[in-house]
């Protein structure tokens, strides 16, 4: 079983989805096939953690074969240092995101079940997938299971926050499919072999003028920076963050966004070094904008779900910092800050989702003084409220912490600015959560419920792992050493055989 | 004793009389059948489609003193017309039963139809061209123009038939020019003739001009699209699902082998004037679809920025370019046909009426399985992978980049990404809105099968695309 382990991941969710849409009725029914569905999925990656050979920076678990010959077309996936924690996220977010709908998705329960797994297929295929065509399948495969998700079972203004996040990341898309193409006829000519094999095209980076190189970095920079998202492209985020059902909030903030950073790592980085290296500082500039902006427009939502959306652009702009910085450390902690950023926001979606539930509103306004009844949740709330602001002991605080290091390797100026990033984000959270659970009661939440077992059984995981990065990081790092140190030398002999 | 010389012409002309035989075999069938049994004819035509398929032979077989070949390019696009028959049909019957149109003169006449297509891909000779020219477009403003007792559609025929002679007039104008400057039209011919005096003649770029735009009527290239959309609004919707595809596919296959075998010493020319219809076609299409209320009305315009994709394969003059546009026209031709069909099964009152986007509000509750259908030939139309439609446009800007012309690629995938909108626009209604109108749906078995096998199609072709593109992968004319 373990040498096809990956096509298993991929298309387990797929299969799965396709037997219950054949032979299970019933909204109930199918929300329970689901879960297990998804909890068998994440049953499989513990086996693919384990097995991981974490002292080399290969691809593992290669699965190879011809798809569409004509064109050097071939089914290709495997898995690295990189992309583990990805995969890990992906399933872990997944079976929560199902428990958490429970109760939450009330219409038309079945599609939205069937629309999560088909999404899940298409999130492990993009972080697996090293052939370019497969790729963008899989990345574009996503789009519409989202679309349709935030669209049905969204807010107010589903449609157009749903329109405008496929248009938005359409756009982004397609000049990259532009790219890939150019980058196979550019590998054919230089090699003879027409191939859309990732690992044969990034071999061949040397070999890539300066001027290709910046072509084909912007049209990928483009897609991946709407997808982190980055400063000016951001504006789809807050729109599809908010209308979500939580289930979308949590997959979009916890997996969506991390496909554009693992894109700059996988491509861009050591595809287009020369152009990486040379973009370095608009990247960072670029960055901190997103820190500082991000984190001041979150300051004055009134919107919970706005808040934590714009406290993502804050967040997502230290991964992209961290990862442009180029070094060990600012790699290192730019992964381990998309794996945290996934488990914190994930679970303050979540979290606000559960609230939601119980008060239909979520304008800071309404809300005051509700930990009184609901103390339970008001402890979790805070844990992961300090877990957002960066405080040690907990995982955020250890990748913002290497990325700060990284970038002032890199670019101490930058890394000044950026640090102040986490006292903002200290000031946002904490207000907002003084706003909400503290002052005095609204009487209107004086029999609030706090939260329930099923409640507590899905954030449960996701506390265990926030605490354990903070405390135990090497875990969670150990995986990515090889890679990462593999990548920086990739990209800097490179970068520099071009010089 | 037959000569092999009259072996060779029969054999190339063998799948045409053999398509002409069935024809009449269908006039025969339709006298025996009685009244109810009008459908009858069309199975019948697609069992003939089939045979004539199956019975093709490989080619290429070249005949009559080099004026008719029959090579596996005419056998793929004689694919897709069969595929388009059988999809019309099937999608069709149901459809003028309700409208009390079925009668078996409309799958004869389409029958006919296919000869004349066959005639205009197999041609390398402008009057056997223009022979079956005009045998598919008689039959075509007929078919507009069926339902007798429907303004609309009286119009649509009308004004076909308008714009069509219109067409071949300049065509035929400007062919007398290239007969009179190169002595032939048999297409190699031309071809050293044009090689041998040059291009240069202002008589000769006068001429060809004409014919393009005569070809550019056919393919409704923008600025020479203007009858489309009405002709495609007002015709019975099944067969303007045919007429987006079938004529349009024909018109394809002729005007590349015109270009590519005729006039290829000129290509310096007619490249320039393709590459501005590419660009003005897939633009104006698409920004003209997106402020469509009309479903049918949108898809004409969607129709017309399909040519505008297809033409960058043509200007690309390369061979990956010609199996690009083949490859594009084969799975545009069932998507496109399925998104018919689905809109001729709707019929509540925003439907009857005029057509309106909003009749396909809340289809998702109604019919979950037909929605799906229909979101997938929406997506597929937009080019989203992993679906059919991704793969055609996929191997269009590998042509295109192929052939550095990065621009023109770049014009066409932001133009694809623009599309995308108007293509949504039915899924938002389908899926995320409350049923507007009482939503009535006739689903029977002919009209189910075919969006059965156009939907299937369409996810089956782009998640396994080879099979199609070994089809074209060696086609050159």
């Amino acid at each position: 079983m373990m040498e096809n382990i990956l096509s298993i991941l991929i298309f387990f969710p797929l299969v799965a989805a396709f037997v219950i849409f054949l032979f299970l009725r019933g909204g109930k029914t199918t929300m329970w096939a689901t879960f297990i569905a998804t909890i068998i999925e994440f049953i499989l990656t513990i086996p693919l953690m384990t097995s991981f050979d974490k002292t080399t920076a290969a691809m593992q678990f290669v699965e190879k074969a011809d798809w569409i010959p004509a064109l050097g077309i071939q089914y290709y996936v495997g898995v690295d240092g990189i992309s583990i924690l990805m995969i890990f996220l992906t399933t872990l977010l997944t079976a929560i995101a199902v428990l958490g709908s429970f109760t939450y998705i009330q219409k038309r329960q079945r599609e939205f079940y069937l629309a999560l797994l088909v999404l899940e297929t298409g999130m492990v295929g993009v972080f697996l997938a090293l052939d370019f065509f497969l790729f963008y399948i899989f990345w574009e495969a996503m789009l519409i299971p989202m679309y349709l998700i935030i669209g049905v079972w969204g807010g107010k203004r589903r449609i157009y926050a749903a329109v405008k996040f496929f248009l938005y990341t359409l756009a982004g898309s397609v000049l990259m499919m532009l790219a890939i193409i150019a980058l196979f006829f550019k590998h054919g000519e230089i090699t003879g072999i027409y191939t859309f094999d990732i690992m044969a095209i990034t071999a061949q980076a040397v070999k890539y003028t300066a001027g290709f190189q910046t072509v084909i970095f912007l049209a990928f920079f483009l897609g991946f920076a709407i997808k982190v998202p980055m400063f000016p492209v951001h504006t789809w985020l807050p729109d599809a963050h908010v209308e979500a059902p939580t289930a979308g909030s949590v997959i979009l903030a916890g997996v969506l966004l991390k496909m554009g950073t693992y894109g700059f790592l996988r491509f861009c980085l050591p595809i287009t070094p020369a152009a990486s290296i040379s973009f370095m500082p608009f990247v960072a500039i670029l960055s901190v904008i997103a820190i500082v902006y991000g984190a001041l427009v979150a300051m004055v939502q009134s919107d919970v779900k706005k808040l934590v959306a714009y406290s993502s652009v804050s967040h997502m702009g230290f991964v992209t910092l961290g990862i442009y910085a180029i070094n060990q450390a600012g790699i290192e902690g730019g992964i381990l800050q998309m794996f945290n950023h996934g488990i914190i926001t994930g679970a303050l979606f979540l979290l606000i989702g559960a609230i939601y539930e119980r008060t239909h509103t979520r304008e800071i306004s309404e809300y005051g003084g509700i930990a009184a009844s609901v103390p339970m949740f008001a402890t979790i709330f805070l844990i992961f409220t300090m877990g957002s602001i960066g405080l040690p002991g907990m995982g955020a605080f250890i990748g913002e912490f290497l990325v700060l290091v990284g970038a002032f390797e890199a670019f101490s100026d930058y890394a000044i600015i950026a640090a102040s990033g986490v006292i903002f984000a200290a000031v946002y959270m904490l207000w907002m959560y003084q706003r909400v659970l503290y002052e005095s009661l609204n009487k209107r939440w004086e029999d609030l419920k706090d939260m329930n077992l099923r409640e507590i059984i899905y954030i449960m995981p996701l506390l265990i792992i926030v605490f354990w990065v903070g405390i135990y990081p090497e875990t969670f790092t150990s995986y990515m050493h090889e890679s990462v140190k593999h990548l920086v030398e990739q990209v800097f002999t490179a970068g520099v055989a071009m010089k | 004793m037959m000569t092999p010389q009259l072996f060779n012409d029969i054999i190339t002309v063998y799948p045409e009389i053999l398509m002409t035989i069935f024809a009449l075999t269908l006039i025969v069938i339709d006298v025996v059948a009685g009244d109810k049994m009008k459908a009858s004819v069309g199975y019948f035509g697609i069992a003939f489609v089939a045979l004539v398929a199956l019975l093709c032979p490989a080619g290429p077989f070249i005949g009559f003193n080099n004026m008719l070949i029959w090579d596996n390019f005419s056998y793929v696009f004689f694919l897709i017309f069969a595929m388009a028959y059988t999809l019309t049909t099937l999608g069709s019957i149901e459809y003028l039963k309700d409208k009390n149109m079925l009668k078996g003169e409309i799958y004869i006449v389409m029958f006919f139809s296919l000869i004349g297509m066959m005639f205009m891909v197999s041609a390398n000779d402008l009057t056997i061209f223009y022979v079956g020219l005009e045998t598919m477009a008689i039959s075509m403003y007929v078919l507009a123009g069926f339902n007798k007792h429907c303004l609309k559609s009286n119009e649509a025929g009308v004004k076909y038939f308008l714009m069509g002679a219109f067409s071949s007039g300049i065509f035929l104008y400007g062919l007398s020019f290239i007969y009179g400057l190169t002595g032939s039209l048999t297409y190699t011919d031309i071809a050293a003739a044009l090689q041998g005096h040059g291009s240069d003649s202002l008589g000769i770029k006068f001429g060809l001009l004409l014919m393009l735009v005569g070809f550019a009527f056919k393919i409704s290239a923008v600025p020479f699209h203007m009858w489309a959309p009405d002709v495609y609004t007002g015709s019975p919707t099944p067969i303007a699902g045919f007429m987006t595809v079938a004529p349009k596919a024909a018109a394809f296959g002729a005007l590349i082998r015109f270009t590519w075998v005729a006039i290829a010493p000129a290509s310096e020319q007619w490249t320039l004037f393709f590459t501005i219809l590419a660009v003005l076609t897939m633009t104006y299409g698409n920004l003209v679809a997106l402020a469509q209320e009309n479903v049918k009305r949108m898809l004409a315009y969607s129709a017309i920025a399909h040519a505008g994709y297809m033409l960058i394969g043509l200007v690309t003059m390369t061979p990956e370019g010609i199996r690009a546009i083949t490859l594009y026209m084969l799975i545009y031709s069932f998507m496109n046909i399925g998104a018919f069909t689905v809109i001729s099964m709707l019929k509540n009152k925003g439907m009857i009426d005029d057509e309106r986007i909003e009749s396909f509000a809340g289809l998702s509750k109604k019919n979950p399985l037909v929605a799906l259908a229909m979101l997938l030939f929406m997506f597929s139309l937009a080019g989203i992978p992993p679906l059919a439609g991704f793969v055609g446009k996929f191997y269009i800007f590998i042509a295109a980049i192929k052939a550095e012309i990065y621009w023109l690629a770049i014009v066409g995938v932001l133009n694809s990404a623009l599309a995308c909108y108007y293509y949504m626009r039915v899924t938002i209604f389908m899926y995320f809105k409350e049923p507007e109108y009482e939503t009535e749906l006739t689903l029977k078995a002919p009209s189910f099968i075919a969006t059965f096998i156009a939907a299937v199609l369409v996810v089956l072709v782009g998640f396994f695309p080879s099979f199609f593109v070994n089809l074209v992968s060696s086609l050159t004319v």
